[in-house]
């Protein structure tokens, strides 16, 4: 078998589409919000909303409701609520997070276990991006699009109230209020990438590409443009690693995602040695 | 089409008011009791540099924050050319002290001073031709062409004071509000930002600088007020006083 049947021989199956599709269409919404998450250091909220969202899917589990619609509902309620609870010095912003992230998480796994059985419930937990319907990938698609037009949109605002919120206040544009709709997006991107690697695993999707594009450029676009490609790629070479191996597909999307991270970091640990090097020789020539 | 940040955008200055009138100001930071202010008063006539005077925790930059709408007045009443504060946010420029900016997000120089033109274009807009002009001429004048590339945290402590200066002028403001613009800059750094004042002067501009140096402020300064634990003080024996600016 050739490198190229190799490469096509997962896709003719139906559900290893769809999988493709909803990986690549969540590594990109991911990626763009999770490089917010990153340079404005709220990469515990990403953490927490995946948590807290489970309550909200079980519940809609066992009324049969849209899980989708259950973990939104969980999600944005617990973004605003986060917001809320730190809106004033009283709480602070963490405090309110670590608070509500494990009584969210208790309680949804005290809803698991009255579930009879725990397996139902495990996709959840762990992500099944071979599970995915049509319908599921539809509002992953719109979820993912109106993601990534808002964030272009807002794009000057939310990068001016990230790094000097205070000069956007003087000019009269309300820093929280960016940083409500960014929490809201980023509850509405938790929730499509749970359906690809699980409550547990998802801010590894949100963080890690970001974190890793942050060591390698000081450009916001260029950072935006490598965080997306190391999300999808990782998408990719998880379902294949998952197909190949039989290995669970979340785990190992994940884990390309943390080996891209290291790849990353040794890169920029070669480049700052070196350019100490140049400065040394900078300056054994200025001595001689 | 302009959408303005905030609704209350453009209103026209009142004819014959000076550039700001401060009345009995108190100020109370939110969460706290102490009044970080009290009683302040002060008017500044258009095109007059003000310094306001004394140690840390004197309330200087109490007093500049509550002008440019960043803390809620307690009592007593602000008005910037006749209108309460926030009624035009173009015409007001606040520089920020160094420490309350993220100097390792990833923008360039360039861009950061430029975002001194977003309070003209509002949500949506993105900087014409004309804004990068404008933007490039202020980076210019600071003497910052050749870092204009230059990620923020890269620029040394005179070169950040710089950047955040160039962004005040690229607003094109009339009321400028500096808050230690010459705290622990180098020599070349402090030319080149007392030049910008006195041709800020010439243009018309008011200026309200906040500083703890005594020296050099009869050159640099058309009069001063004073400050200790949140009060207007006399000042110093044979300190300069200049023009009357305390009520």
């Amino acid at each position: 078998m050739n490198i190229i049947e190799w490469l096509i021989e997962p896709f003719r199956f139906g559900f290893m589409q769809t999988a493709l599709i909803a990986a690549v269409l969540v590594g990109l919404a991911c990626a763009s919000i999770g490089v917010y998450v990153v340079l404005r250091r709220m990469a515990f909220i990403g953490d927490a909303l995946a948590h807290t969202v489970l309550p909200g899917l079980v519940v809609a589990y066992l009324n049969q409701w849209s899980l989708f619609g259950g973990a939104l509902i969980a999600g944005v309620l617990t973004a605003l609520g986060i917001g809320w609870l730190s809106r004033r010095d009283a709480i602070r912003e963490d405090t309110a997070i670590g608070i509500m992230f494990t009584g969210m998480f208790a309680f949804g796994i005290l809803l698991i276990s009255t579930v009879r059985s725990f397996r139902d419930l495990s996709h959840i937990l762990f992500g099944n991006i071979l599970g995915v319907t049509t319908d599921e990938l539809i509002l992953i698609a719109v979820i993912t699009l109106g993601t990534l037009a808002l964030l272009v949109l807002f794009h000057k605002e939310l990068e001016l109230t990230s790094f000097d919120p205070i000069h956007a206040e003087v000019i009269g544009l309300r820093a929280n209020r960016l940083r409500y709709l960014l929490l809201v997006l980023l509850a509405f991107t938790v929730v499509s990438s749970i359906q690809v690697v699980g409550v547990v695993m998802t801010s590894a999707l949100l963080i890690t590409p970001a974190a890793a594009a942050a060591l390698l450029t000081q450009r916001l676009s260029r950072m935006f443009a490598i965080a997306i490609g190391i999300a999808v790629l990782s998408g990719i070479v998880g379902l294949y690693a998952s197909y190949y191996a039989n290995v669970s597909s979340g785990a190992a999307i994940v884990l390309t995602a943390t080996a891209l991270f290291a790849a990353a970091w040794i890169v920029h640990s070669l480049r700052r040695s070196r350019q100490f090097e140049s400065e040394d020789e900078e300056l054994d020539a200025i001595y001689e | 089409m302009n959408l303005p940040y905030s609704h209350r955008h453009h209103q026209d200055p009142l004819p014959g008011a000076p550039a700001l009138v401060v009345e009995r100001l108190s100020v109370v930071y939110p969460g706290t009791k102490r009044l970080a202010l009290r009683d302040v008063s002060l008017i500044v006539p258009v095109g007059a540099r003000v310094a306001l005077v004394g140690a840390n925790g004197a309330g200087k930059s109490t007093l500049l924050k509550a002008v440019a709408k960043l803390l809620p007045i307690r009592g007593g009443e602000i008005r910037i050319y006749g209108n309460p504060p926030g009624a035009c946010h173009h015409r007001v420029a606040y520089l920020p002290q160094r420490g309350e900016i993220d100097w390792r997000f990833p923008v360039t120089l360039r861009r950061l001073v430029l975002t001194g033109r977003y309070v003209h274009l509002g949500w949506f807009k993105r900087p014409s031709k004309q804004d990068r002009a404008i933007a490039d001429t202020v980076i210019d004048q600071l003497g910052l062409s050749d870092l204009a590339e230059r990620q923020i945290g890269q620029l040394s402590g005179g070169q950040q004071q710089r950047t955040l200066l160039a962004r005040a002028l690229a607003q094109d403001a009339d009321l400028l509000l500096l808050d230690e613009p010459l705290n622990a800059v180098d020599a070349e750094t402090r030319a080149i930002i007392v030049a910008v004042l006195a041709r800020l002067g010439e243009q018309g501009k008011t200026v309200i600088a906040a500083t703890h140096d005594l020296g050099r402020l009869e050159t640099d300064f058309d009069g001063a007020l004073y400050l200790a634990n949140g009060r207007e003080v006399a000042p110093p024996p044979g300190a300069f006083t200049g023009m009357r600016v305390g009520v």
